[in-house]
């Protein structure tokens, strides 16, 4: 259980910068936003590196298994990716309308996302790395 | 297993949900016309072979539609099953159940009843195919969240809901099975609106709300046992009919106890949501959730007055809650699909979800349906305001078509403009 819990606690702070940053464009203050969604960019950016360079590739080596969930992983990480520039560029132009329906959509891509993971990925990951999950934990933590 | 499920190559193709979605306006546009055509005296009486009719061909054309499309989308993402050739089942199983659907509405509404024999075999047959399949696929997956079992034991009570709806049709043909016909009636009924619909609404429920709006999930004790739970209590309480009538309320207000506790805990995650914005579909959503509890307060209220208005409103209550979710449902997953799919094929300047469906149009769609839900109620008082309420109704398939459609068309107009 020790790379699910920690794992999803980081997903469940990312999505609360999140939501400040959503709450800050709600009010129309644009500064705030701005702070708060880049703490939100940084943070997830961070999150994704350590499961395409720590996470996986373990996952990987012990199942051999390269073309399957990890890559799905990957590959969503990608399309999160090209969304944070379209809602940074919303946050510049101070569009409110635009940065909500940008927005929606990479929140859903993120929430099915990461479900996937805890329901399913880190469950596999818990089970199969069970040797190395502190030593793993121990290396994201400080990457 | 896991690994084949999580591939890109296996979710779905866009047109499988689709075609079952695109259906729903086209089917609400009927039931609309086939409220306007009935006399307003046969409304009273539920059992009068048109409103049979209406009931089918709403529960089937357009919730029907809506939870079968529901279950191909999930099977592959949220439960991690794949299934060969989904595009292919999913032609037919929509195709069959289409007509199955609309002989079944005529067989009651014309009253030509031996267009019955070719609708049961239609619709029994797609509906079981269904069942066997996709239990098939969900057996056979190792790690069971919540909402696969979820969906195993709504399988299970659409099941159910089939067996007896043939024990209707064979008492409807003279065949004594040794229940009141009245009472299988029920017992069909609430198979297929509690065992069937109900609880694949929360298995949706429990990953869909913490999803989209970003909120604490479901306690663990609700997931895991409430589908269960239901489906228990209505496969126990069956032959009470026989036995006891006193014995099936008490089952009744259990089931009550029931779905009013998922409608309240669910109304409160809405209100944890940490997303600030209350769109469209939240609104749909507590609409539909504050339905469902008065319907269930007006079942409570039943035993000690007897009216026939608490029945019928109670009744009206709990399809405004399924409709009002199912198209709560399809206005996050429908422009979310469609940009998925796009974003996938490498689209550039790709549709936001809010450019697929402007917030704007679904705003409209949600003050006609509470415009609907007061026309209901008026209708009840004053059966002329049927008319109206049909033609509300009417107004509402138009919206929700053009909002469907048009999103239909962003997606086939930029699909192949993509560089993957
Ligand atoms: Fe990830
Ligand atoms: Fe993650």
């Amino acid at each position: 259980m020790e790379i699910s819990n920690f794992m999803r606690d980081e997903h469940r702070r990312c999505d609360d910068a999140f939501a400040k940053a959503e709450q800050a464009v709600n009010r129309g203050d644009f500064t705030e936003a701005l702070k708060y969604f880049e703490e939100f960019m940084i943070d997830t950016l961070k999150h994704f590196d350590k499961e395409e360079e720590i996470l996986f590739p373990a996952f990987e080596e012990v199942t051999g298994n390269t073309e399957g969930p990890t890559r799905v992983m990957r590959y969503e990480h990608n399309q999160a990716r090209g969304l944070f520039e379209e809602l940074k560029k919303a946050i510049d132009q101070s569009d409110k309308a635009r940065f909500f329906s940008v927005a929606d959509t990479l929140m859903i891509l993120l929430q099915q996302h990461n479900m996937k993971e805890e329901q399913m990925l880190y469950a596999m990951c818990d089970r199969v790395l069970a040797p190395q999950a502190h030593q793993l934990v121990e290396r994201m933590r400080t990457h | 297993m896991f690994s084949q499920g999580l591939s890109l190559d296996q979710a779905p193709p866009f047109s499988v949900i689709l075609r079952f979605f695109l259906t729903i306006p086209l089917f609400m546009f009927l039931v609309s016309l086939a409220i306007f055509g009935m006399d307003l005296h046969g409304l009273a009486y539920w059992d009068s072979p048109k409103m049979v009719a209406i009931v089918h061909l709403l529960l089937l054309g357009v919730v029907g539609m809506a939870m079968v499309g529901a279950l191909f989308q999930m099977l592959p993402v949220l439960a991690g099953a794949s299934m060969k050739e989904p595009l292919f089942h999913a032609r037919w199983i929509h195709l069959v159940m289409f007509i199955g659907t609309l002989l079944l509405t005529m067989a009651f509404y014309f009253e030509k009843f031996e267009l019955l024999h070719p609708a049961m075999a239609l619709l029994l047959g797609s509906l079981s195919f269904i069942v066997v399949l996709m239990l098939f696929k969900l057996l056979s997956i190792d790690n069971k969240t919540p909402s696969v079992i979820g969906m195993i034991i709504s399988l299970n009570g659409l099941g159910f809901g089939l067996l007896f709806a043939v024990l209707v049709t064979l008492t409807f043909m003279g065949v004594d099975v040794g229940f009141l016909p009245s009472d299988l009636r029920t017992i069909h009924m609430h198979f297929m609106l509690f065992g069937w619909i109900t609880v694949l609404i929360m298995a949706v429920a429990f990953q869909v709300i913490e999803m989209f709006y970003v909120t604490p999930s479901y306690p663990y004790i609700i997931r895991k046992w409430f589908p269960l739970i239901l489906l228990t209590l209505l496969v126990v309480q069956f032959p009470f009919y026989i036995i006891s009538e006193s014995m099936v309320h008490i089952f009744d207000m259990l089931i009550g106890m029931v779905l009013f506790t998922f409608a309240v805990v669910t109304l409160r995650r809405l209100s944890q949501r940490k997303r600030p914005v209350a769109d469209t579909t939240v609104w749909l959503w507590r609409t539909g959730l504050f339905a469902l509890m008065v319907a269930v307060v007006l079942v409570a209220v039943m035993t000690v007055v007897d009216h026939p208005l608490l029945l019928d409103s109670a009744a009206l209550l709990f399809g405004y809650f399924i409709i009002s979710i199912v198209f709560a449902m399809s206005y996050k997953i429908v422009p979310f699909l469609v940009w998925f799919h796009l974003n996938a094929k490498g689209v550039l300047e790709c549709p936001m979800m809010g450019d697929i469906i402007p917030s704007q149009y679904t705003q409209w769609h949600l003050w006609l349906h509470w415009l609907l839900l007061v026309s209901l109620f008026g209708a009840l008082l004053f059966p002329l305001l049927w008319k109206v309420t049909a033609l509300i109704f009417l107004m509402e398939s138009l919206l929700y078509g053009r909002n469907l459609f048009g999103a239909t068309k962003i997606y086939y107009t930029l699909k192949d403009k993509g560089m993957l």
